[in-house]
């Protein structure tokens, strides 16, 4: 019997009807086999089949899993597979154990095969597992894999060969099988046994693998009847797991009978899968799609959403009725979806065991119960006693701290306590147990310590994982025969250690095992993946899927040692092009959309953001293939109410801007002078393609820093609210990201999937371990870290000029970055275009898409982000580069290439735009002047150009410059300081208002360094009440950083009274407590630590208590919700910003956290890393990129490029800030340094030529900030490092403006 | 979902002695999953039988065997209802059943569980057996239960005796049905005989009904 059904048809009904029904007429249960897709549809069928019952006795139902069946049978019959083996140590019974085993003894065969070259060592485990599941999931001959390694080019066949053998030969001896390793031995057992079955019973057959089907095949001759239960076109685990689609019509030569399926419902899920499959966008009636901007306004509207539909009664709504799928359920996912008022169940995800705080304290006792020395870190040893031993609070807090102060060991620091009665019963406990195995003392701290209840059901479940775990190896590898024999001295037999274990136990996770089905609780909200949906069959009325633009939604199973599609039994093509990967992946994703569409009974709602939580931009995904549901009233009034918000974009071009929005096609420059209005008329020509109908896929912007690039999108989102797939407007490095991750490209460079870019602390810390492997200075790591890019970065990098120690730093560092699957940033770039040069199909795919590229920042472009673009237009060689020669500010620490933008100017088709209408006149004069005085000392330092005022346009003021020269530091700071202050009090008085069009006018302090923009900010805020933000990446000036940092430093050390004081003083100065003031003065004269007294008084003293109740939570957990605390209030303005930062600051700390491993190490390097720019590659969102704000900025001269204030200040323009003159440069022994590792170094004259040149040019480009007023000054002394020094101002003051030569200004 | 509870011999016996526990344990599935390696000799002893008495070529296993467990081994092979057992022709080994039982007219409930061995001893005259099991008739029915070292003290009140009991005599349609409980370390055997007088399937009700306090 055949029958054809969907997911949500009456299928597998029907298949229970005719199971019950052949039991009850008296056949013998145990001739019958049903096989089912997992766990969850093993309990329905036989439930459904209990009730269906008529006998009152049989044997046993055989309802299974493949798995399940798979394993029964290997178990029943191991005599004959023991008899097959070699090696004599028979055994009664296999261990049919965990991954984990595999993996321990995959990690052994692995260490004896070479695999020379291979690019990343770390991962090559998992890449081999793979590889291996497919095989055998495939039911591939090796011939059928020989022909495969053929295909994909398989340098490492013979090696992967080898392991694989090596791999099998070792479980094999040691009689240790996981689910794989079972299914492969299957086949040896079915062709060796009689076949006990007359009936098979089939559901879900679509879904089943080859393993499978080739038994099926075996025993068909056998069967007497089969009942088989299919979706046409379901199938969707395909490309992963190796199922694919069977002929089963063919297979039992009859026509299917047909389940009762809607057919409306069926046609368009037809419809659909036809759709994306090639590659077009479907409607679907009752979809409603949405787009935001950050991921967190997506979650917060699905919460609001899901709230709504669960209040209104009318609705009649079960929890169960609603579904939230995605592909990113992670802990920030989990903490958004709390606000849920309901109970939330998540079906899907890998979970690190040692992640729970509870476990995680567990694991710690085992490890300095078996490593006497071993110091835990405070921060532990307060989990341990709160939360295993329930101590009392203040005694925990006094604990470690005496812990932390002393010489001693716990136990023995605990013995000083041992008055106590729970710190006796554990220490005689921890006597007791310390030299069993470590099973049994896991088992008996957790029978001691977890009380059996409800709220410990988790808990209990893990700590059952881990005790299964530590059996299985205590088992595999120290026992033998009827008794426990001592450890063989067999070489095969691998002893392991309690501490070896332990390890083990910490890198636990619970993966997703294909075999598992949850219970579905019927109360809970449904937040699933898309297979885990599917898998279970959740039907729901209301399906929310989410993050529908993220690239996790169609992530193919692909790595450099295997390809899930090539894999697959029924690949037939001899090649595997990039055309196939993307048809193939479209087939999948059809397949999975249309089963969770059938599974819908009511409204789906679509919801994508433009960022993902770490603000990290998504793309592709699955929300091209939905279209736009107009039809609905709903969806109307939301698409007005955000129409209301559209800020109407409108230009009227200048004539010199003109030609610019009259591009059609080519190659076109764009060389604006500074305040010539370069992004509005960029943003302009992108809407005008948008307007033109040009697909935004094929319009690429390339902008030159990340927030100029946001900005973009912001403003285009703005103008086409409706528009979900925004142009592709990136970074080169984002842009270059894009091609590695893109269809899997990376694997052509034999990348893994999970190859990671390295930030910068990351880069810093390894070349530190370098260096301190070889004994070397660690402060020179920076300079090696430049060192190293700069070396990459040149289009020769010749080896041998190299110096030996350099070398051999360079060398390193290299095969640190390959062996643990780590690109830099200068990989990125270098990667994508060998990948474009030697790979047609990836080059010809870009091509094909980049049908304009514009170009922002053009002179700050590389040699190598030319040549990238340059082979990425040449095919439409629609290219629009816009720049300023004269803005060129990053030449001397990055490696832009000015020439080449001054080249493609000369070249092609030229906007000059040479008006400006931003500046004060004075100014534009002023600007126009530094460029004249630079052409005797550094002609190269401009392209020689004019800026002219706008007729009408600018504001008409000679004098809009001032230059000061002060006696000394303070002298400055308060003239500037009074003379915002004044600027604010005529705004109070509306003098100033009129003047700047209405608004509050914008004020800026530009400053040479980060140091600089952190000084200002210290004494702004230590001076006065005036609101300011910085655009510095200076994390101490980030308020989540701040408070997040507070906190912590607070539960690090909380019994010290002044950094309570500080932690409340940094909270107060952020507006929070601000009830609680007096509460400095109290602290001051406190003797007793704040927080174990009675202070209850102090709103702050409650919710310092409960953040350090928050024991043993990984760090980055404690900073998240110490950030949702604090900041989750702001719903709008630049507060809001706040909020978007939580998990942003979360992200970094958790960076931290993976590199400095304990809590207290972590927190200390994040107060180091405060005073810093953030160096993280997590870009916190700053006020300053909000254009609403109002405040006073201070930022450096460097980040002010692309802004304007009304207001700039440039103050301690002295000459060793700012040097003019060639002969005042120092070169610094770094820069020499530098120098020396390139192939072509440049003279110590040409260095202090481009330092001369471009300090020319940062000057101009903050010159050309204001808008109204500019300030320029310096002191004549300078208190650095706690001396006075006295300091010349600089040669700017020298130059003189038309006002004061009395001449006029043009 | 309407599930209807299964019990086995084990979770009745927590059930009659502790229905807290019972709770804990099967209901709310709240425990630590013991050491089983004390156990593990009787398994593997267990295992050894099972392929035996199915005649596997154990020649292999048993030589890897220590002398004293060849010795053990060979032993056990010699009692009468291994012997018994090995030599006939009917028999189900490992033989897992499923019996449904309803409880004052209403509630439904299962008893799961596997018999070590069954010897059946067939007549042609017997009554026809249950799902075919052995597809044989099968009059007479004899359990066996192998333990480590200790047969039950008081077998016929045990409640491993009144479900295996009950539930042999519902599959195999028979009530000539005994259980035998086999101490492998003594050689020593104790039998339980089927009681048409005695109301199995309400003792294990009233243990059942303790399951809804």
């Amino acid at each position: 019997m055949l029958i054809k059904g969907h997911i949500n048809s009456n299928k597998t009904e029907i298949l229970i009807n005719s199971y019950a029904e052949l039991l009850n007429q008296g056949a013998d249960a145990e001739k019958i086999l049903v096989i089912v897709q997992n766990f969850k549809k093993k309990n329905e069928f036989i439930e459904k089949t209990k009730s269906l019952l008529k006998i009152d006795a049989l044997t046993n139902l055989n309802v299974h899993t493949f798995f399940g069946l798979v394993y029964n049978s290997i178990l029943n019959n191991w005599v004959i597979i023991e008899n097959e083996i070699r090696n004599n140590d028979a055994k009664i019974s296999p261990h049919l154990s965990g991954l984990e085993i595999s993996q321990y003894i995959f990690r052994k065969a692995i260490d004896e095969v070479q695999f020379k070259g291979y690019n990343s060592k770390g991962n090559l485990l998992h890449q081999l597992l793979r590889r291996y599941s497919l095989c055998v999931l495939n039911a591939l001959t090796p011939d059928e894999i020989k022909e495969r390694a053929k295909i994909l080019s398989d340098p490492f066949y013979s090696d992967i060969k080898n392991a694989l053998n090596l791999y099998k030969l070792k479980t094999l001896n040691l009689r240790a099988f996981d689910y794989l390793r079972q299914t492969d031995i299957f086949k040896y057992v079915y062709q060796n046994t009689a076949n006990p079955y007359e009936y098979i019973f089939l559901d879900d057959a679509d879904e089943i693998t080859p393993a499978l089907f080739e038994y099926l095949k075996f025993i068909k001759k056998d069967i007497k009847e089969f009942f088989i239960a299919y979706d046409e076109f379901g199938c969707t685990r395909k490309g992963f797991l190796g199922a694919l689609e069977f002929d089963f019509e063919r297979f039992l030569g009859e026509k299917p009978v047909y389940s009762s399926m809607d057919n409306f419902k069926t046609k368009k899920a037809d419809e659909i899968f036809y759709s994306i499959k090639g590659g077009e966008s479907v409607l679907i009636e009752n979809s409603f799609k949405k787009s935001f901007i950050r991921q967190d306004e997506m979650t917060d509207e699905t919460v609001s959403k899901i709230n709504t539909l669960l209040s209104d009664p009318l609705n009649k709504l079960k929890p169960s009725d609603i579904a939230i799928v995605t592909p990113n359920i992670d802990d920030y996912l989990k903490i958004q979806l709390e606000k849920i008022k309901a109970p939330v169940q998540y079906l899907s995800g890998s979970e690190k065991l040692s992640k729970n705080p509870f476990i995680a304290a567990l694991l710690e006792i085992l490890k300095v119960l078996n490593n006497k020395n071993l110091k835990i870190s405070p921060y532990v040893l307060r989990g341990i006693l709160a939360k295993i031993l329930s101590l009392d609070f203040n005694l925990v807090l006094k604990i470690a701290d005496a812990y932390e102060v002393s010489e001693k060991g716990v136990f023995e620091c605990l013995n000083d306590f041992s008055d106590n009665e729970e710190i006796k019963k554990f220490l005689n406990i921890l006597n007791e147990i310390s030299a069993l195995k470590l099973s049994e003392q896991l088992y008996t701290l957790a029978d001691t310590y977890i009380e059996l209840k409800l709220e410990n059901k988790d808990i209990l479940y893990k700590i059952n994982q881990l005790l299964k775990q530590v059996r299985d190896f205590e088992e595999i590898f120290a026992s033998r025969g009827l008794e426990k024999l001592s450890p063989s001295e067999d070489a095969d037999t691998i002893v392991v250690s309690n501490r070896e274990l332990i390890l083990q136990l910490e890198n636990t996770i619970i993966s997703e095992n294909p075999l598992s089905g949850a219970n579905v609780d019927e109360d809970a909200v449904i937040v699933s993946t898309a297979q885990k949906l599917i898998d279970n069959g959740i039907v729901s009325k209301h399906t929310f899927l989410l993050d529908t633009t993220s690239s996790n939604w169609t992530k193919q199973d692909i790595g450099p040692l295997y390809n899930a599609w090539v894999f697959q039994k029924s690949w037939k093509k001899r090649t595997f092009e990039l055309e196939d990967n993307i048809n193939c992946a479209l087939d999948k994703t059809a397949r999975i959309i249309r089963k969770i569409y059938l599974l819908n009974e009511g409204k789906i709602y679509i919801y994508s953001s433009i960022y993902d939580f770490l603000g990290v931009e998504n793309f592709k995904g699955i929300n091209h293939f939905f279209k736009e549901n107009n039809g609905d009233n709903t969806d109307k009034e939301t698409l007005k109410a955000q129409n209301t918000g559209k800020k109407e974009f409108k230009i009227i071009p200048r004539p010199d801007q003109a030609p610019v929005l009259e591009y059609k096609q080519g190659k076109m420059a764009v060389s604006a002078v500074a305040g010539a209005g370069k992004t509005t008329i960029m943003l302009a020509l992108i809407l005008k393609l948008l307007d033109e109908n040009v697909p935004p896929e094929n319009i690429f912007v390339l902008t030159f820093m990340e927030s100029a690039a946001r900005n973009f999108k912001e403003r285009i989102k703005e103008n086409f609210p409706n528009l979900v797939e925004l142009p592709h407007i990136s970074t080169i490095h984002g842009l270059a990201l894009r091609i590695l991750r893109e269809n899997n490209n990376h694997t052509k460079l034999n990348l893994d999937v999970d190859f990671e870019i390295l930030d910068e602390i990351k880069r810093l810390q390894i070349i530190k371990d370098i260096m301190s492997s070889f004994g070397l200075d660690l402060s020179k790591a920076d300079l090696y870290d430049r060192a190293i890019s700069a070396y990459k970065n040149q289009k020769h990098q010749n080896p041998d000029k190299l110096s030996p120690l350099f070398s051999k730093i360079f060398e390193t560092y290299k095969t640190t970055l390959l062996s643990s699957n780590y690109i830099d940033y200068d990989d990125l770039l270098a990667l994508s275009l060998t990948l474009l040069r030697n790979d047609k199909g990836v080059r010809e795919y870009y091509q094909n898409l980049m049908k304009y590229v514009i170009e922002d920042e053009a002179q700050d472009s590389s040699e190598i982000q030319q040549e990238l673009i340059k082979i990425l237009t040449a095919k439409n060689e629609n290219l629009i580069r816009c720049g300023d020669v004269n803005q060129a500010i990053t030449t001397t620490f990055s490696n832009a290439d000015v020439k080449g933008f001054k080249r493609f100017i000369s070249e092609n088709l030229n906007v000059k735009m040479d008006y400006s209408n931003r500046n004060a006149t004075g100014i534009i004069d002023f600007s126009n002047k530094l460029i004249k005085y630079a052409e005797n000392m550094a002609p190269d330092a401009f392209l020689p150009v004019e800026t002219k005022p706008v007729p009408g346009k600018n504001i008409e003021d000679i004098n809009s410059v001032e230059k000061l020269i002060f006696e000394k530091e303070k002298d400055e700071k308060d003239f500037i300081l009074n003379k915002i202050k004044e600027i604010y009090a005529k705004c109070q008085t509306n003098e100033l208002l009129n003047d700047v069009s209405g608004q509050t006018p914008s004020v800026a302090i530009l400053l040479r360094s980060n140091k600089g923009v952190l000084d200002w900010s210290n004494f702004l805020s230590e001076n006065s009440t005036l609101e300011f933000t910085t655009n510095s990446e200076t994390l101490g000036l980030n308020p989540v950083y701040r408070v997040v940092l507070a906190i912590l430093n607070f539960i690090n050390n909380p019994l010290n009274n002044n950094i309570v004081r500080n932690c409340a003083k940094t909270l107060i100065e952020l507006g929070f407590y601000r009830e609680d003031i007096e509460i400095l003065n109290f602290l001051d004269t406190l003797k007793e630590p704040f927080i174990v007294g009675n202070n209850e008084y102090f709103g702050i003293f409650w919710d310092l208590k409960y953040f350090i109740q928050m024991w043993n939570l990984p760090v980055y957990e404690v900073a998240y919700k110490v950030g949702e605390f604090y900041f989750t209030g702001d719903t709008k303005g630049h507060l809001c910003l706040n909020k978007v930062n939580v998990p942003l600051v979360s992200g970094i700390i958790s960076k931290v956290y993976n590199v400095n491993k304990t809590f207290e190490d972590t927190v200390k390097k994040l107060n180091d890393m405060a005073a810093k720019a953030n160096r993280t590659g997590i870009k916190l969102i700053s006020n300053a990129e909000s254009t609403a704000d109002a405040a006073i900025r201070i930022l450096t001269l460097h980040k002010s490029k692309g802004d304007e204030f009304d207001y700039v200040f440039i103050p301690e323009m002295y000459t060793d800030n700012l040097t003019f003159d060639i002969n005042d440069i120092k070169l610094k022994e770094n820069s020499k340094f530098i120098e020396s590792v390139k192939t072509e170094p440049k003279s110590e004259a040409e260095l202090k030529k481009e330092i001369q040149e471009e300090n020319f040019r940062l000057a101009y480009v903050g010159f050309t900030r204001a808008k109204r007023k500019l300030y320029l000054s310096s002191a004549k002394s300078y208190k650095i490092y706690n001396k006075t020094r006295d300091k010349i101002p600089n040669r700017i003051f020298d130059i003189k403006m038309s006002s004061e030569c009395g001449g006029d200004i043009k | 979902m309407n599930t209807k509870t299964v019990f086995s011999a084990n979770s009745l016996k927590i059930l009659d002695n502790d229905p807290a526990a019972y709770k804990l344990k099967y209901k709310d599935g709240l425990f630590l999953n013991p050491d089983s390696s004390s156990t593990k000799a009787g398994q593997n002893l267990h295992n050894f039988l099972c392929f035996y008495l199915k005649g596997f070529d154990m020649a292999k296993i048993e030589a890897s065997f220590s002398k004293k467990d060849r010795e053990f081994l060979e032993n056990i092979k010699e009692f009468n209802a291994v012997k018994t057992l090995k030599n006939a022709p009917e028999k189900d080994i490992e033989q897992s059943f499923l019996i449904r039982c309803i409880r004052k007219q209403e509630q439904e409930f299962y008893l799961t569980g596997r018999f070590d061995a069954v010897l059946c001893c067939g007549s042609k005259d017997g009554g026809t057996a249950s799902s075919a099991v052995g597809a044989i008739k099968a009059p007479k029915v004899e359990i066996y239960d192998w333990k480590m070292v200790n047969v039950p003290k008081k077998p016929e009140g045990d409640i491993q005796s009144i479900v295996y009991l009950y539930a042999a005599s519902k599959l195999y349609k028979t009530r000539n049905v005994s259980i035998t409980y086999v101490s492998l370390a003594k050689n020593e055997s104790k039998t339980v005989y089927f009681n048409p007088e005695f109301n199995y399937l309400e003792k294990i009700s009233n243990i059942v009904q303790k399951a809804e306090i």
